[in-house]
């Protein structure tokens, strides 16, 4: 199976320095991928590079294709012009928000506005747009009376369906949230989740889903990718990630999690915070955060991938092959099943 | 502001948040270039108004028979409708402007504060009637109510001053306000308060510290304001008689016809002074505000 | 559909314009007994002053004079002028139209013309176009109107003569017809009201430039883009409509300048409003005329907040559902 999205080299500078610096990764078709990393990390940046919308301040290079399944020719992002860019955003790329009160415009019906993406894309008579529009709110879970108040009327969790109607009014084949559950409270995290999950299956929608809660990533998630200081440093499937982590960043962020049951007390916290932009050190960027001092690889920029059996990818760390996985961790969310 | 020092237990445990250095003023006046043309322009106007009498090639009010006449090598800027030299009224004038412009705002500033230190700490029925009081005074209409008070008492220096402090404390006063609204609430005030210290003292030592900045950005904007009002209620005739400002250059040049006699040289300097020293003050201004309030500076 | 915050902005108004009568009522009386500038008249005897003072009820307790003054003024009786011995009301009737006339269409095109330098700004920010509109109107902010209008004289009206140096009207030249007459007045309108608009153009810029750059940083402007929506509709059909709504909140803080301004436009162009009525009425020293024209610059500029309020109530949906 072609991958549905495929991305090379994808570098983000502002002002000569690096956000995003040689992001590499590939998406097949109704796959969910996880982007998980602390604030800052780029991976809002690199979600706005995928459909370039970042500001003009922002400069972008790499190779990102598209491969959507009802079109014939690859879509190359990078060499596509503003104008092109508008056919491809929405109808086969869509974004979801935080649902904050202003991922949606506050003084315009709610319906109003998943009428003009529908009518940007594709021409269609007055009746079929409201037959599209009352058949997307069915999807998420919502009535047609919801969708004619104004954002500020409805609940945190109604916005959040919204958005999630609003990105697929189009169809497209892959969305983008971007902390989809970050606003909400617990029980209603968990409705979206599961909403999320469903549409998944029934429209074999492929997911790119970012937070910095690791547990959501782990529920929704088939792969997960960690990001810092603006790399990928690890990228594999969930379990494994989890299980054995290999990059020492990933470790420190697993061993962060609190666990039920487990050892109680202030875990140890990351020294300090991402290195800035404009200062990165050489070689691996986790390297003046890392417990363990760093080898000599470390030093060297991009380092070797290492093929694994698990089919997994980890950055600038030195090899450490053949060692046996860890026991299987209770996460919090797993007791909640 | 922050040598604050931790000597008792008290200070220790009722450390107030400074949002200021010492010598940060001094830094954005001379180390940004806004500050720096802005000092500038106001030193030039200020000088002008220490020494403008002395420096003036003529006096001021002396009249002559050479009449409305354009600049020549006599007269730099030419003469008014009296035969007077134009440049030395433009370099006397500026005594008037600088010395209403900061000596209101004070006024503003001390009365504004006052207000809202005193509505904003005490709350309750105090706040509210100040609070309506500020109210009222903003909505009025600023020009008018000046010209009603400086006809009722009779046209001086102190007049204009008092006016004009007594009508534009209310922008101040709500500032000062919401920002001891907030303080109020800040822990480092309830541990001074547990610890016994009594109101003066935490408006002294801890309220009054984090306003006054915000207090000062504000007042030089009302400079800027002050210098503007005293301009217009000379120009309309309630201004100090005994003295020239740019105000009254204006309100002569227009009664003695100016315009129509295409007399440029005495219609332009004043007015073009006023608006160069206003536009450096709300630079400063501005620039004050912006160091205040960092939000201000993401969207200029 | 709620309409309860406008009827407390109702309220509110009627309130502070009571406290306006309240204010206006003693400012007037702190000058002292009217009656003693009649004193001095060489005729008055102390049963004639005693009898003026009962005419003109200023015998009774104070409370009862305010009671009187709130009846007078309810009934539009302001008094007479001390100058021209004619109602102050009558005055200011004649005057209001043409102070509406200057300060609408100068506000209008102001409003107008600053938002769009605005918005203009708003989408180049940082660039040379929003430089050099910013560097203009603080330039006509800090200006004053009063010369901007000599200048506008000098050069327009005398030097080129287009335009006529003040007056409503062409003095004794009769116009026929409605048409006619009104280009009279048009023609004589355009400089004071281009004084009036460049005096407002800075302030309107600056809000509505400082509004749209708040609402662009906004999440929802960065979803329209990501739905393909071409930018320029972005700003005209979303960020627009939202940053409109601080505008008319913050600008309502300005009508007091509005009729500042008034005041020395139509005194430099002779324009007969309230504004120069209340010139004359400082150089005459007529105090029922500058009493008057307060009460109804107070008035106005109540009003005019009301009215921003109704506007703002019928822009904003979170407002009308409160």
């Amino acid at each position: 199976m072609s991958a549905l999205l495929e991305v090379e080299g994808l570098r983000v500078t502002y002002r000569g320095d690096p956000i995003v610096d040689g992001v590499d990764f590939s998406l097949t078709p109704g796959e969910a991928v996880g982007l998980a990393g602390e604030s800052g990390c780029g991976k809002t940046t690199t979600a706005l590079a995928l459909m370039k919308l970042l500001p003009s301040s922002l400069k972008q290079s790499g190779v990102i294709t598209l491969r959507p399944p009802e079109v014939s020719e690859p879509i190359n992002i990078g060499k596509r012009t503003e104008a092109g860019m508008r056919l491809v955003r929405w109808r086969h790329v869509s974004l979801v928000f935080q649902g904050a009160m202003n991922s949606l415009d506050p003084v315009q019906r709610v319906d109003a506005q998943i009428a003009e993406a529908i009518r940007l894309h594709e021409s269609v008579s007055g009746k079929e747009v409201r037959e599209r529009i009352a058949e997307l709110l069915a999807t998420v879970g919502l009535t047609p009376a919801l969708g004619h108040r104004y954002a500020h009327q409805l609940s945190g969790g109604q916005r959040q369906r919204m958005m999630i109607a609003l990105a697929l009014a189009c169809r497209p084949s892959l969305v983008i949230a971007d902390e989809p559950t970050t606003a909400l409270d617990v029980v209603i995290q968990a409705q979206v989740l599961q909403l999320l999950e469903r549409l998944r299956e029934r429209l074999g929608l492929a997911l790119i889903l970012i937070s910095h809660d690791l547990g959501v990533l782990a529920e929704t998630c088939d792969r997960i990718a960690i990001m810092y200081a603006g790399r990928i440093v690890e990228i594999g499937q969930v379990s494994s990630v989890f299980d054995a982590p290999q990059h020492p960043y990933t470790k420190r962020l697993l061993d962060s999690l609190p666990l039920i049951g487990g050892r109680r007390g202030l875990g140890d916290p990351i020294p300090g915070g991402p290195p800035d932009p404009g200062e990165m050190p050489d070689g691996c960027r986790f390297r003046p955060a890392a417990r363990t001092p760093p080898s000599g690889v470390c030093l060297i920029r991009p380092c070797a991938r290492r093929p694994r059996a698990t089919a997994r990818r980890v950055t600038s760390r030195p090899g450490r092959s053949g060692r046996p996985p860890r026991p299987r961790r209770r996460w919090a969310h797993d007791l909640g099943r | 502001m922050s040598g604050e020092q931790a000597g008792a237990a008290v200070e220790v445990l009722a450390q107030p948040e400074f949002r200021d250095e010492p010598g940060t003023v001094r830094e954005l006046l001379l180390g940004t270039w806004r500050g720096r043309i802005g000092l500038a322009v106001v030193g030039i106007f200020v000088f002008m108004a220490v020494f403008g009498k002395a420096i003036a090639p003529y006096n001021p009010d002396a009249s002559s028979l050479d009449v409305l006449a354009p600049p020549n090598i006599h007269h730099l800027l030419g003469t008014t409708e009296n035969g007077s030299d134009v440049l030395s009224q433009v370099l006397v004038g500026a005594r008037v402007s600088i010395i209403v412009g900061f000596a209101a705002a004070a006024i503003s500033a001390v009365l504004g504060s006052a207000v809202g230190l005193v509505g904003g700490y005490f709350g309750g029925w105090t706040d509210r009637g100040l609070d309506a009081l500020e109210n009222w005074f903003l909505v009025i209409p600023t020009l008018p109510l000046m010209i009603v008070l400086a006809r009722i008492l009779s046209p001086s220096l102190t007049v204009l001053i008092v006016v004009i402090g007594l009508t534009s404390w209310a922008g101040t006063g709500r500032i000062v306000r919401a920002q001891v609204l907030t303080l109020r609430e800040r822990a480092f005030v309830e541990r001074a308060r547990a610890l016994g210290a009594g109101d003066g003292y935490i408006i002294r030592k801890h309220i009054l510290p984090n306003t006054l900045p915000l207090i000062f950005a504000n007042t030089v904007l009302i400079v800027a304001v002050a210098i503007l009002s005293e301009a217009a209620l000379s120009f309309l005739g309630l201004g100090d008689p005994t003295r020239i400002s740019w105000g009254t250059m204006l309100e002569n040049a227009f009664e003695s016809g100016a315009p129509s006699a295409q007399a440029w040289w005495y219609v332009i300097p004043p007015g073009l002074c006023i608006t160069v020293l206003v536009l450096a003050v709300s630079m400063l201004g501005y620039l004050f505000e912006e160091h205040v309030n960092p939000r201000l500076r993401e969207n200029r | 559909m709620s309409g309860r915050w406008l009827a407390g902005k109702v309220v509110a108004a009627l309130v502070t314009f009571a406290f306006v009568l309240v204010f206006n009522f003693f400012l007037f009386r702190i000058m002292g007994d009217p009656t003693t500038q009649l004193a001095k008249l060489p005729q008055s005897t102390p049963e004639e002053i005693q009898r003026l003072r009962h005419d003109y009820g200023l015998d009774k307790p104070l409370l009862g004079q305010f009671a009187d003054y709130v009846g007078d003024t309810s009934r539009l009786d302001l008094g007479l002028s001390q100058r021209s011995r004619q109602p102050v009301w009558d005055e200011i009737k004649d005057a209001l139209p043409w102070t509406l006339l200057l300060v609408g269409t100068g506000t209008l095109l102001a409003t107008l013309i600053g938002s769009w330098m605005g918005v203009v700004a708003a989408t180049r920010r940082g660039k040379k176009t929003d430089d050099g509109l910013l560097g203009f109107s603080l330039f006509t902010y800090a200006a004053p109107e009063y010369w901007i209008g000599i200048i506008l004289i000098l050069v327009f009206a005398v030097w080129i003569p287009i335009f006529p140096t003040g007056l409503q009207v062409t003095p004794g030249v009769e116009f026929s017809g409605f048409f006619a007459n009104a280009w009279d007045v048009a023609k004589h309108l355009v400089l004071p009201a281009t004084a009036m608009t460049l005096m407002l153009l800075g302030q309107y810029f600056l809000i509505m430039r400082s509004s749209m750059v708040d609402v662009l940083t906004e999440d929802f402007i960065t979803v329209k883009r990501a739905t393909g929506l071409p930018w320029e509709r972005v700003v005209r059909r979303h960020a627009v409509p939202n940053a409109l709504l601080p505008l008319v909140t913050l600008s309502a803080i300005q009508f007091g300048a509005v009729v500042g301004g008034a005041i020395t436009i139509e005194t430099i162009f002779s324009w007969p409003g309230l504004g120069e009525l209340s010139f004359q009425a400082i150089q005459d020293k007529d105090f029922p005329v500058l009493e008057g024209t307060f009460l109804v610059f107070s008035a106005g500029v109540i009003l005019a907040n009301l009215l921003a309020d109704c506007l703002y109530f019928y822009l904003d949906p979170r407002v009308q559902s409160a």
